[in-house]
């Protein structure tokens, strides 16, 4: 018989076995190499972590929040918490669009209260001492990833249309993106694009947790206002989301999925959070240089083939509208198919940027390049 | 035995069913994990390795395949491995094996037992 050894990612057949022996075992015939090592109790973890992530998928389905514009199968993979720390480095550096599969929800037990004792400045420790009940804290993380999940498949095009902005960079972006933390800072409308998501995930969670333990949405506004540095969010806070929900959640109270059903409501959620998303973008204005931001964002439009007039007006409204368009229908007025530069071209000026400043870890990551 | 539970089919606000397929962080379905306790060792005489599985009897050995082995990189134990036995209905697992005793095993046909805390045989092996 062929088994298949598997790890992670890859099949191997390279074992067989048969039935060969049938006698008690006398372990004094044997000199001992190895002792097993006794994981099992983390293990029991993942039971724990388990039975709270059923509780919080249950209640969404009972109060009709699932919405139909969701895949048939969704998968929920657990991680360890040492498996999340190493994760999580690896999701600050890359966007959604670059996760193995986007129907996955990702979940750690290092969401469980027994690991907040050492880590009083983290998101998770937060919630657990602002709302005492460890379901309330699950329910807020999976509500939130969950979030992610219905835009990625509520509005599929804005996802692409990410990663049609981050083509348009050019590699000394991407270099000082990794390497000086600038979280996207060139790229302001790839901020604005994604920020809309963040807004969108904490609001879809925000209608459901509300209804469910009672709390306003401003509860959750000033829990998640700050750094997103630690929380379970895919994306980087960028600079742009802090205080990004002050104002979008106002609305919120308006929303009745018992009312309305959850299909309609989650198009009232793309809306306000769009609407949340440019309001951000003007706050943002308020605190930077003007023309420096202004600048990056029109030339973003640019890049996507799309003209502005020289004022903050017509580059917000014309931001607006390609979201919009995306969202929409896929389709932007303007915007042209024509790419910064090819496949080979990267290529050449990867060779050529190795050559003038030496070998850069990650720029040669094939599958960023070519999407 | 835990209780882990490999899926759980819901339904959308539509009617439509949904199901949330549940995974260890290595991709494999979860199921239930019966516990082991594990040794490896090389006998005296024949100089055949064996790993040996002691469980608690809390499930019927008899007529049960192990219906595959897999092997993953141990998140606790960096240059380890664990290992799955897999089973219709739930799996043992042999966390944090050292990655060059694993080679030595496959490469020697190393026997697998699973034995009760009396010693007693409930499913043997060969591997190769």
């Amino acid at each position: 018989m062929i088994i298949n050894f598997l790890d992670t990612k890859t099949y191997h057949n390279i074992i067989s076995y048969k039935v060969v022996e049938n006698k008690k075992l006398n372990d004094e015939e044997y000199d001992i190499l190895e002792n097993g090592k006794d994981y099992f109790k983390s293990k029991s973890e993942t039971e724990q972590l388990q039975s709270s992530v059923l509780n919080s998928l249950r209640y969404a389905s009972s109060q009709n929040v699932l919405p139909s514009t969701l895949p048939e199968h969704l998968n929920v993979k657990f991680l360890s918490a040492s498996t999340w720390d190493k994760l999580r480095d690896r999701f600050l550096d890359s966007p959604i669009a670059q996760l193995e599969d986007p129907n996955t929800l990702y979940v750690s037990t290092k969401l469980l209260p027994q690991h907040q004792h050492n880590s009083k400045n983290t998101l998770i420790s937060q919630l657990y001492d602002k709302f005492k009940n460890p379901q309330q804290v699950l329910d807020l993380v999976v509500f939130h990833e969950l979030g992610h999940l219905i835009f990625n498949n509520s509005f599929s095009k804005l996802t692409q249309f990410n990663q049609e902005i981050l083509d348009t960079k050019t590699l000394l972006e991407k270099f000082k993106d990794k390497y000086f933390k600038e979280n996207y800072q060139s790229i302001p409308l790839y901020q604005m694009n994604r920020s809309l998501e963040e807004h969108f995930a904490d609001s879809y969670s925000s209608i459901i947790l509300s209804k469910r333990y009672g709390e306003t949405h401003q509860d959750y506004i000033d829990i998640r206002t700050g750094t997103d540095l630690d929380g379970l969010t895919r994306t980087q806070g960028f600079n742009i989301n802090i205080n990004r929900l002050t104002d979008n959640f106002k609305q919120l109270s308006k929303l009745d999925y018992e009312r309305d059903g959850i299909d309609t409501v989650i198009k009232q959620l793309y809306d306000i959070s769009l609407t949340g998303s440019k309001e951000v973008m003007t706050n943002k204005l308020r605190i930077v240089r003007n023309d420096d931001l202004l600048n990056k964002l029109q030339s973003n439009l640019k890049s996507l083939g799309i003209e502005t007039e020289n004022n903050k007006k017509d580059i917000l409204d014309k931001t607006e509208e390609v979201i919009k368009s995306k969202a929409e229908n896929g389709e932007v007025k303007g915007l042209s198919n024509k790419r910064m530069f090819d496949i080979h071209s990267v290529e050449d000026r990867l060779k050529f940027f190795e050559n003038k400043f030496g070998k850069v870890d990650g720029l040669s990551d094939s599958n960023k390049l070519k999407k | 035995m835990s209780e882990l539970i490999s899926s759980v089919q819901l339904k959308k606000a539509d009617g439509k069913p949904i199901t949330f397929n549940f995974k260890f962080e290595n991709g494999l379905p979860m199921k239930p994990i019966l516990k082991a306790d594990f040794k490896v060792g090389k006998n005296k005489q024949s100089q055949q390795i064996k790993i040996f599985g002691i469980v608690d009897k809390e499930i019927v050995f008899d007529n049960l395949l192990i219906k595959n082995i897999t092997h993953h990189d141990s998140l606790d134990a960096p240059n380890n491995k664990d290992i799955f036995f897999h089973f219709d209905d739930f799996y043992i697992v042999y966390y944090g094996m050292d990655e060059e005793l694993l080679k030595l095993c496959l490469s020697t046909n190393a026997i697998v037992g699973f034995y009760d805390r009396e010693n007693n045989p409930l499913l043997t092996i060969a591997i190769s």
